[in-house]
This record gives C-alpha cells, sequence and structure tokens, in this order.
C-alpha cells in the first residue's frame, strides 16, 4: 500500500534521481556505510553548531553584498565617468578603459569558509584568551577601531584569498564585506588632504575592482579611484589590545596620525611611525617618506637671479628683454578687460546673444514709442534709433560699471599694488566689447529700410573711436561718483538715461527746429547721435562739430577728473575695505 | 645691495564721516567730519635684507595696516617709506582672487597685474598649476575652493614673481601643514638670497621658524622691535 502510493509522486515530482538510487540500493546493511570525514567531502551540515553560527553569518554579508557587486561589475560605465570627472585626462587613456573594472574574480566562498573555518576557530579561541589577558573587550580600543576603514568582528569573517591581479602577481587578502582595490604597481603615491581632490601623480596601470565594495566604502571616493588605493588588513590578533597611544618614537618619525594631510589617497591609516626626510638640493626637493620617494616637489628653486643687486640686474636688461619680460600698460589693460568681461557677463555664447538682443530689444521698445504711440512720421525710423541706442549703450553700461568697479575689484585691490589708473579705462572697454557685437543691428535696420552702405562708412571708425574715447572720460566722474556717493548711484543711471532722451535720440536733429533743435545740440550725445545718422543714413560725412564736441568734452572731463582721481585711488583700499 | 625696507615716522589714517563710514579726504572735506582714527603713528622699523620679521601683536593692532603699507596698498598719510625690491604679497585669505573666474584666469590677471607681460603669463600658467598642487580644480571657479585652496593659488602666484620681499598676513594660517612646509622653505630661500619676509599672525611656532626679529604692535605703535623669542615674551606678557 505505500508502495503504490509512491508510484505516482515519483512520477509527478523529478527527485533528481534521487528514486532511482533508492531503488538500485543494496541491502539494508549495505546501504549506508558510516564513513570517517576524512574520507567524504564536508558538507555544511557536519559543520558543529558553532561554526554553523559563524557561516551563517558570512552568509548573510554574502547575499547582501553580491548582488551590489555584480551591479558594479556590470555598469562599469558609470565609474569610468565618475573617474573622468575626477580625474580629468588623466584616466581617459583609451587602453585603460578597458581595464577599468573587471569582473570578480569567481570565488567559491563556500568552500573557501569551510577551509578556513578550521584555521579560524583556534586563532579566536586565541584571541579570546588575550583579550582575556588583557583585560578588554573587542571593541575597548575605539582609537585602534577608528583607524581602520571597517571594523572587522572578529570571528565572523574569514580571510577569502583572491589573486587580483595576475599580471603583477600581487595577492590581496580580505573579510568579503571590504573593498579590496589594488594597483598593478606601488610607484608614486599620491597625496590628498581635504582642501583638493587628490591628484594623479602616477601613470601606472589602472586600478581593478576585484571585489564586492560594500556600501560603507562605496560612499566613499575611494572606490577605483586612484592608481593606488589601499586598505589594511587588519591584523586582530596584533591591534586588538594594543593601546593607541605610541611612545617608542625616534626623534624624526611623526606619527601619521598627525600628519593626517601627508597621507597618500587611501593610504593605510594604521598608525605607524613615518620617518620624513626632506632633501633639498636648490632645485628640487624630494619628500621621503621611509626608503621610498611618494612625492617630488616643484616648488623649490633656484632663485633665478644673477646678481642679488636687483637694480644692477634690471639695468643689466636690454629693454628688448624687459620689454618681453615686463607687463606694459597694455598688458594690463588687456587682463583687466578680459576679467571683467568674464565676471560681468559670463563664457559662452550665451554673452554674444545677451549683447545681440539688448539693443535689438530696446530699439524694438523705442520703435513702438515713436512708430505706434507718438505717431511719428519720419525716415527709417528703426535705424535712427539704432544710430542712437547703439552709442547710447555703450556710455549707459559703462557709467554703470564704473561706479562699481572699485567693489568688484575689492579683493585684488586690497592685495597688490597694481596700476588702479586703468580701472576706468577697461570698464569702458569691457563695454565696447558688447557694443561692438550690437552692430549687427545696423546691418539689420539698414537692411530693413533698404538703406544701402556708402563709402561715407569709412567714417564709422572714426565716430566708433569717438564714441569709445567719451566712454573713457564718462568712466573717471562715474568711478568716483559711485566711490563718494554709493547710495546714489541708481539717482546717476537715471540721470544718464535721462541725458538719451534729453538729446535727439528718439527725434533726430533733422526733424527738430528752432531753439529747440540748438537746446538739443549742447548734449554731447545727441552729437554722437548726429555722427552715427549722417554716416548710415544719410549718405554724409559726420559734421565736425560731430567730432570735436564729444572729443572735447571728454578732454575737459579727464583733465578735471583725471588729477582727481589719481589723489583718490590711493585711498581706493580703505575704502573698500 | 639687498633688499631694504625703511620707514619713519609713518603713519595711516582713516576718516570716518559722521555714519561711521570710512571716507577717502575729498568726500571728508565734502560731508560732515566724522571721527579720524591713526592706524598706523609715528611707526618705524629698519629692515635689511637676509632676515625674516614677525609682526606680534593683538588683533586691531595694525599689523595687516603695516603689511599693506609695506605692500604699497595703503599709502602713508605720514612719514617716509622707502622700499627697495620686488614685494609679492599674500595678504587676504581670498588672496586677490575673483570668485567667478576660474584658478586659471585669476592666475592670469594676478600674474599681469604683478607685472608679467602676458607673453611671460602663458609661459607660466602651467609652473603655477604644478605649484598651487590644484590639479583639475585649477580650471574650475575659485568660488568652489576652500580657503587653503586659495591661499595656496594666491601664493604660488604671488611667488612667481620672483620677490626679494615676500608679505604674508595671516593667510599662511589657513594653509595646511603641507603647504605651510613649502611656504616656509621658500621663505627660507628668500630670505638666504638676501630678501626679507615679514609675516604677521597668531601662530607662533610657524612665524619663529621663519622670522628672527619680531616687531610688536599695540594701538597702531610700535611697542618693541627686537629678536623674535625676546619679543614675543614681552607681547605674550602684556597680554596676561
Amino acid at each position: 500500500m505505500p508502495e503504490q502510493k509512491l508510484g505516482p509522486l515519483e512520477e509527478s515530482e523529478p527527485d533528481h534521481g534521487v528514486a532511482e538510487q533508492r531503488r538500485n540500493r543494496g541491502a539494508p546493511g549495505e546501504r549506508i556505510e558510516p564513513r570517517s570525514l576524512a574520507e567524504r567531502p564536508a558538507a555544511e551540515h557536519d559543520v558543529d553548531e558553532r561554526a554553523r553560527l559563524l557561516l551563517d553569518a558570512v552568509r548573510e554579508r554574502r547575499q547582501l553584498e553580491d548582488p551590489r557587486v555584480g551591479q558594479l561589475a556590470r555598469d562599469a560605465a558609470h565609474v569610468l565617468e565618475w573617474e573622468r570627472r575626477r580625474f580629468g585626462g588623466a584616466v581617459s587613456h583609451p587602453q585603460r578603459e578597458g581595464q577599468r573594472m573587471e569582473q570578480p574574480a569567481t570565488v567559491d566562498h563556500g568552500a573557501s569558509l569551510r577551509q578556513e573555518l578550521d584555521a579560524l576557530l583556534p586563532q579566536s579561541a586565541q584571541r579570546e584568551r588575550r583579550l582575556a589577558a588583557s583585560g578588554r573587550h573587542h571593541d575597548d580600543d575605539s582609537t585602534a577601531l577608528s583607524r581602520q576603514p571597517e571594523p572587522v568582528q572578529p570571528g565572523h569573517a574569514a580571510p577569502v584569498e583572491v589573486r587580483a591581479d595576475s599580471r603583477e602577481g600581487e595577492v590581496e587578502a580580505r573579510t568579503p564585506g571590504d573593498t579590496r582595490v589594488v594597483a598593478g604597481h606601488m610607484g608614486v603615491v599620491p597625496l590628498e588632504d581635504g582642501d583638493r581632490s587628490a591628484e594623479v601623480v602616477d601613470d601606472g596601470p589602472v586600478a581593478d575592482l576585484v571585489d564586492d565594495v560594500s556600501l560603507r566604502d562605496e560612499r566613499r571616493r575611494r572606490v577605483a579611484e586612484g592608481p593606488i588605493v589601499r586598505f589594511p588588513e587588519l591584523e586582530t590578533d596584533r591591534d586588538v589590545g594594543v593601546g593607541g597611544s605610541r611612545s617608542d618614537f625616534e626623534p624624526g618619525e611623526i606619527a601619521t596620525d598627525r600628519l593626517d594631510h601627508l597621507l597618500p589617497a587611501s593610504a593605510e591609516p594604521k598608525p605607524q611611525a613615518v620617518h620624513v626626510e626632506l632633501v633639498t638640493d636648490h632645485r628640487s626637493e624630494t619628500v621621503r617618506a621611509g626608503a621610498e620617494a611618494h612625492s617630488t616637489d616643484p616648488y623649490h628653486r633656484v632663485i633665478a637671479r644673477p646678481s642679488t643687486d636687483f637694480h644692477a640686474a634690471a639695468a643689466a636688461d636690454g629693454p628688448l628683454a624687459r620689454r618681453k619680460r615686463d607687463a606694459r600698460p597694455y598688458d594690463v589693460l588687456f587682463a583687466l578687460t578680459a576679467a571683467d568681461l568674464r565676471t560681468r557677463y559670463g563664457r559662452g555664447p550665451l554673452r554674444v546673444v545677451k549683447w545681440l538682443l539688448d539693443p535689438f530689444a530696446l530699439v524694438g521698445v523705442y520703435l513702438i514709442l515713436v512708430t505706434f504711440v507718438l505717431n511719428r512720421p519720419g525716415f527709417a525710423p528703426g535705424l535712427s534709433l539704432a544710430c542712437a541706442v547703439v552709442p547710447f549703450q555703450l556710455i549707459m553700461t559703462t557709467v554703470i560699471n564704473a561706479m562699481s568697479a572699485i567693489t568688484t575689484r575689492r579683493s585684488i585691490i586690497l592685495n597688490m599694488a597694481f596700476p588702479r589708473t586703468l580701472l576706468p579705462v577697461s570698464s569702458a572697454l569691457t563695454e565696447a566689447v558688447g557694443f561692438l557685437a550690437s552692430f549687427s543691428l545696423f546691418a539689420v535696420m539698414m537692411a530693413s529700410y533698404r538703406v544701402a552702405p556708402t563709402y561715407q562708412i569709412l567714417w564709422l571708425p572714426v565716430i566708433v573711436a569717438v564714441t569709445i574715447c567719451f566712454a573713457i572720460a564718462i568712466s573717471f566722474p562715474a568711478l568716483l561718483f559711485g566711490l563718494w556717493f554709493r547710495e546714489l548711484r541708481p539717482v546717476a543711471i537715471s540721470l544718464v538715461r535721462t541725458m538719451f532722451f534729453l538729446g535727439s535720440g528718439l527725434v533726430p536733429l533733422s526733424a527738430t527746429q528752432g531753439s529747440v533743435d540748438n537746446a538739443l545740440k549742447l548734449n554731447p550725445f545727441t552729437a554722437i547721435f548726429e555722427s552715427y545718422r549722417e554716416v548710415l543714413m544719410f549718405d554724409a560725412a559726420p559734421r565736425l562739430w560731430e567730432i570735436l564736441y564729444p572729443l572735447g568734452l571728454s578732454a575737459g572731463l579727464i583733465a578735471l577728473f583725471l588729477p582727481l582721481y589719481l589723489v583718490e585711488q590711493r585711498q581706493f583700499a580703505k575704502v573698500v575695505e | 645691495m639687498t633688499a631694504r625696507i625703511s620707514a619713519s615716522g609713518l603713519g595711516i589714517k582713516f576718516l570716518f564721516d559722521h555714519e561711521r563710514r570710512v571716507v577717502t579726504p575729498a568726500v571728508a572735506r565734502l560731508r560732515r567730519r566724522g571721527a579720524e582714527v591713526w592706524g598706523l603713528r609715528d611707526v618705524g622699523v629698519e629692515l635689511r635684507g637676509g632676515e625674516g620679521v614677525a609682526l606680534l601683536g593683538p588683533s586691531g593692532s595694525g599689523k595687516t595696516t603695516l603689511l599693506r603699507v609695506l605692500g604699497r596698498i595703503y599709502y602713508p598719510d605720514a612719514g617716509s617709506l622707502v622700499i627697495e625690491g620686488r614685494v609679492a604679497s599674500l595678504l587676504s585669505v581670498d588672496a586677490g582672487l575673483l570668485t567667478l573666474l576660474t584658478g586659471r584666469e585669476n592666475a592670469q590677471l594676478l600674474l599681469v597685474l604683478a607685472g608679467h607681460s602676458r607673453r611671460r603669463v602663458r609661459s607660466e600658467l602651467e609652473q603655477v598649476e604644478e605649484r598651487s598642487r590644484l590639479g583639475a580644480s585649477f580650471d574650475r571657479p575659485v568660488s568652489s575652493y576652500s580657503q587653503g585652496m586659495r591661499a595656496r593659488l594666491g601664493f604660488a602666484v604671488a611667488d612667481r614673481s620672483d620677490p626679494d620681499i615676500l608679505l604674508l598676513d595671516e593667510v599662511h594660517e589657513a594653509l595646511d601643514h603641507e603647504f605651510r612646509e613649502i611656504v616656509r622653505h621658500r621663505a627660507e630661500e628668500i630670505i638666504a638670497a638676501g630678501g626679507i619676509v615679514v609675516a604677521a599672525g597668531h601662530d607662533h611656532p610657524l612665524l619663529a621658524q621663519i622670522c628672527t626679529r619680531a616687531v610688536f604692535l599695540s594701538g597702531g605703535v610700535v611697542q618693541t622691535v627686537g629678536p623674535f623669542e625676546e619679543v614675543q615674551r614681552t607681547y605674550l606678557d602684556q597680554v596676561a
């Protein structure tokens, strides 16, 4: 009866040959022969209870870690991208990229654990005895533990040996929960401190990730981050129970916990004595740690001075050598302007777009005002407005820039002496770049109104130069005004804007008559606006007063304000403090 | 002839308006008069080449003001000052850097302002990058730098001007130990070559490594000038 019930079960459920084995078993006496442990392979159920508990802890850790290791191995690309961002071109060598990540080495953890278990258990017992003898607990030495990348639970994890890099034959042993990243060779170690990112100073083979990565280590930046990344093996037998203080240093030796900034990236945080030797040969200095040089200092050098008498040395240089070596005013002007352009307008194509669109937007607003609101008739109103708006924008932005020129350059003014007279000029030149970029508005407007350029356009550079001269001249009083009356800066901007409307900004001079015409001519902006209209709209050369009046006024402004500026610029550092 | 700094009767005056803002003399004449404070008064020091001098004193004693005068950032309002030698200064933690610019752009600007031609600057940028040890951060905006990184870049730029006189104002205290060693070595090189290093700060052990003499300032007035240890003792006794 029982056999009849077993029949269908054997057919319906695959038993992987167990039933067949049962049927082929011999007599009851022959079926099970007790064998010694040495005669058959070890199985998990053969491990005693204490060992089983240890194995369970390890297995649980493996189950947590293995999927992530697999993910890391599959997603090598994201590690590469991370590396590329971190080190720039230093790790983007095409031959390396394929080597960045390797599949985890196939390790039979179960077999290894079983093999290591026998060795571990006596060690654990030995450690327990030592702890008991020293009167400590496992976590008593917090100093020692804090230096370890991850506390190892004694007895919970047996070291698993993994051959990490067969090329170099380096063998690393590690507990399953720890990172195991090794380098192909031990060359120069990069220095790292908290203030800066690690540098790749070694161009050697790139580290391979060969074992699993714990969550904690992944959050760190030290997973495969440098050519040499190593974590120490916790020598539990030696370190547990050893006090944190070390008084057996020789003179010249420094405890590494006081040299955190000198630690190589991910170097062994285990406390140890490092002998730091400074060797100076007047050309280069090598910092040696122990016997192995780990950093070549490029900083120190011979002070290249032919003579300690610098006056004689300066006199000995020819004028050509000095010209190549020393900055001239236009060098300073160029540097200040370039820095100001980046500071005020940023980088990239967007700033050009801003320069191009700004005058278009302004002309669009004024065009609507003139043609629709005021309903003013006239020839090519858009072009007429452009002839006023484009140069006016240069003056306006120069005034704004100059008024804040001291505060925006505060850090330079407080740290070094330089020709501060060039600051207002630099403000004007910064805005002149945008001014020239907005000339595209002229082209668009001339095309829109079918106004063809004539040879009179050759006057354009002259009137542009006059405009820039006026902008430079007005930048001196603008800077001083911004310095003296900071709270009145918006008022000054409004006053300059008013000058646009009190000139021939909206309505060209040809459309006005009588006393209004004469009054408008007093405004220097009128002369500038009209000169552009003469050249671009009316096929005529600019009138003499349109050139001379702004130039004369510029000269007057410079004559009046430059001496005052030269006196006041001595106080800039005090005022911006 | 080596580097030399000679100051006598040196005075720096700060003018305040009635709203207690620092104003220039021109504005002070226009506005209702406020206070007048002397940051330095009757300061006389004679520094010869081949020595490091520390400026000691409590906060507000005039150390930074004196360094700025020596760096020609402040113009003396009284007295006379003779400076012979090329001066490089690192007088603030931001080291003269513009935060919106990258380290490279700042180095370009500061080197030109320090008197290098643009052609020379192009050839020196690589060395500044190497010496500042900023790595990839050299091409990132300075706003992303720590104070130590800024000080390192500032020092690397300042040192490129091959100074005869080096002025350091507490910024070296923002540096990490590694770079402090570099600063110390560089200072020793300058002193050995007949230059002058003037350093102010409160890290006396570091100052003692660089400086053999010290000037004790208090209230903008020089109290003591002499060997470092003696002046330090005087200062500390007075503080205690």
